[in-house]
């Protein structure tokens, strides 16, 4: 990212069974929503791509699945909280109950 | 000289609701229905385009939260937040921007647009290997839905309409259907469909017309100046009809109205043949948090099958034992003395299964469903559910049956289970049913040629012919190229439900159906006349199956069914079952 600002990086796993579906993208989505920062998602290799994480559709289409290793971006003046954020969603599976 | 001048023309389709339907064309548009058409938008008039866009989203997210809201009421508050992600997807930046897009370079109406996108973003999806992530295309298309319906106002349209109108669509869904203002439809016409799908099962309900299997391009050159004569009857399709032809329908309209009402008007008379067989007609739910509390002085006997799978719709979050648990105590106490047959969570085959099993399977209807997901895959939401039944159950006359069995072992292993639930309740010191009746749904050939084993270890059997027609003939039956060996009354289906009531008798249980079949007047004779005990429809059809049962002796019933069982072909049985009703029965015949 070149925008003027702070840029971070973090690494995340997706650690559900369902991976990166709707409800856990909206709700990425949504915390983005309250904080001044961009933060892109990057799946690296042969089936890979990335999502500006203020966009559920974005999200959906990289296609997460169960295990899959990830890459955060994050710029702008709120881009530490927002990664902290994120990655702690992710580590926390996502909050999601075990059926 | 008249230019838009109307040409007369008729289809045949498939008729899956009778009645007669006479009035002009709705066409539901919408993503997997008929494409919208491509409207040029001069560049001034982009701006306006823009400006619906945004209405209508700003009019989905608006009725997405007041779903999300009732969705949760009626759920008894469990989590309705799958809506959450629908609100978000709406109002996406990268969604929203692609309609926008091609609106601007294409020079199109948002309509076109947004079918494009939509199918853009289809494609996208198309080419993820994760099956459940691929899933999620739907979450888009069912949003891309209410993003249409909006734009082209289908609600409002309705409303704003003097008039009603026939439904024409390529296919409906669920909450399609949910969603019309079903005061003014005179009935449907699709191309996709079968007896058993849903809109046909709503139609039914009520008493609209339908007819399906019209070939898309047939559809596509309705519009909304066209007129149509649904015939639910004979499953006929004339468009722009004649006033001769117009006026002989609204004859025969009135003739079914009439009829109909006389129907109803008899509910008080006992479902009992002229010599003095009485035989239970009990009706069907969809789902458990139906109110059912007007039942009680309905004159039937009883609820035949109560379906729980709509419990388990939301993929992040499954009722708990507690949210069951009043939700069938509701249930129990609504239906008073009543008995109430809750089918266990039938899961898998065409069923949802989101967020249930991550199986992937090539052929569900032949893999892991009903009975065995429950047993193999998900014994934990199998056993919660268990539960909640067993202590709901001292609250009214509680039965379950367990979908898709193929045999004994998978009763005694749910009996095992029920069994060590009974000793975990007891230690707890919950209040629970001690002597729980546990059926077998009759719907694998396998399992009505082993009925009579099935039935030492059972307390009664309710075939479900929905299902046993698609496994005995091999028939898919959402697969309209084989929809035409969809025949109930076929000597294969006879065979197999005879095998079930001997097999009920050896073991001196009941046998319901609680199939389509037990709805159709006629076949419900030959029903009784095969040895069924009690048979379990939607509540519309009961007024129609009691005539038809008052109109004949059990001797008649037995006459027909012995000779139906020596028949080779489904025609020939028709044909005997025909020729009683119309001497027993006559009205039937007309209607």
């Amino acid at each position: 990212m070149s925008i003027a600002g702070e840029s971070m990086t973090a690494r995340v796993k997706v650690l559900t069974k369902e991976g990166l579906h709707a409800r856990p993208a909206s709700q990425i989505a949504a915390m983005l929503s309250k904080r001044d920062a961009r933060l892109k998602l990057v799946k690296h290799g042969a089936e890979g791509g990335e999502a500006d994480c203020s966009s559920v559709l974005e999200l959906l289409i990289l296609a997460a699945g169960f295990d899959t290793e990830l890459e955060l971006f994050a710029e702008g003046p709120e881009a530490a909280e927002a990664l902290k954020e994120v990655s702690g969603f992710f580590e926390r599976k996502f909050d999601e109950e075990e059926f | 000289m008249d230019l838009a001048e109307n040409f007369t023309n008729s289809f045949q389709g498939i008729a899956v609701s009778p009645g007669i339907g006479i009035g002009r064309v709705m066409k539901l548009a919408g993503p997997g229905n008929v494409a919208p058409e491509r409207v040029e938008i001069p560049d001034s008039g982009i701006d306006a385009e823009f400006e619906r866009l945004h209405a209508a989203i700003a009019a989905t997210a608006e009725q997405l939260v007041s779903l999300q809201n009732e969705l949760r009421r009626k759920l008894n508050n469990l989590d309705a937040d799958i809506f959450e992600a629908h609100l978000m997807l709406v109002k996406d930046r990268t969604f929203v921007g692609e309609i926008e897009k091609r609106i601007k370079s294409g020079k199109c109406n948002c309509e076109y647009a947004l079918y494009e996108a939509i199918e853009h973003f289809q494609k996208v999806f198309a080419t993820i290997k994760d099956e459940y992530l691929r899933e999620r295309s739907l979450d888009l298309r069912d949003v891309g839905a209410r993003l249409m319906e909006n734009l082209t106002d289908v609600g409002e349209a309705m409303l704003g309409l003097d008039d009603s109108r026939v439904i024409v669509a390529t296919t409906l869904t669920p909450t399609e259907t949910a969603r019309l203002d079903t005061s003014r439809v005179l009935g449907f016409v699709l191309e996709n469909g079968s007896v058993t799908s849903h809109t046909a099962i709503l139609a039914r309900s009520l008493n609209l017309p339908a007819v399906v299997g019209i070939p898309g391009s047939d559809l596509a050159d309705l519009c909304g100046a066209d007129k149509l004569i649904i015939d639910g009857f004979s499953g006929r399709v004339i468009v722009n009809p004649d006033s001769r032809t117009e006026e002989a329908y609204r004859l025969k309209a009135r003739a079914a109205d009439e009829f109909h009402a006389r129907m109803k008007a008899d509910r008080e008379l006992p479902p009992e043949t002229v010599d003095g067989f009485m035989i239970p007609l009990a009706v069907n739910l969809d789902s458990a948090c139906c109110d059912c509390s007007s039942l009680k002085n309905s004159g039937v006997a009883g609820i035949g099958l109560v379906r729980t799978e709509f419990m388990f719709l939301n993929p992040h979050h499954h009722p708990t034992e507690d949210e069951q648990f009043e939700i069938y105590k509701k249930l129990l106490i609504d239906a008073g003395d009543l008995p109430v047959v809750i089918r266990t969570m039938d899961i898998g085959g065409d069923k949802i299964a989101a967020g249930i099993t991550t199986v992937n399977e090539e052929n569900p209807f032949l893999g892991l469903r009903g009975i065995r997901l429950a047993l193999r895959e998900r014994r934990d939401l199998f056993r919660v559910q268990l539960r909640a039944l067993l202590r709901a159950g001292v609250y009214g006359n509680l039965h379950v049956m367990i979908p898709m069995v193929s045999s004994i072992s998978e009763v005694l292993e749910t009996r095992a289970i029920i069994d060590d639930l009974c000793a975990d309740l007891a230690a707890e010191g919950f209040e629970y049913l001690r002597k729980l009746p546990l059926g077998v749904m009759i719907e694998t050939p396998g399992a009505a040629v082993i009925a009579s084993s099935l039935s030492r270890v059972c307390d009664f059997f309710s075939i479900g012919t929905n299902d046993l027609v698609q496994y005995t003939r091999a028939i898919d039956r959402g697969n309209e190229h084989v929809s035409y060996l969809y025949h109930p009354a076929h000597p294969s289906i006879l065979k197999m439900i005879k095998s079930a009531v001997d097999g009920a008798k050896e073991g001196g249980i009941p046998v319901a159906v609680c199939g389509q079949m037990a709805a159709d007047p006629a076949l419900a004779v030959l029903l009784i006349g095969l040895g069924v005990h009690e048979l379990s429809m939607v509540e519309s059809a009961v007024p129609l199956v009691r005539r038809a049962i008052r109109s004949v002796s059990m001797y008649d019933a037995v006459q027909v069914a012995e000779q139906a069982l020596k028949c080779a072909t489904a025609a020939e049985v028709e044909k005997i079952i025909a020729d009683v009703m119309k001497e027993k029965f006559p009205e039937l015949a007309e209607i």
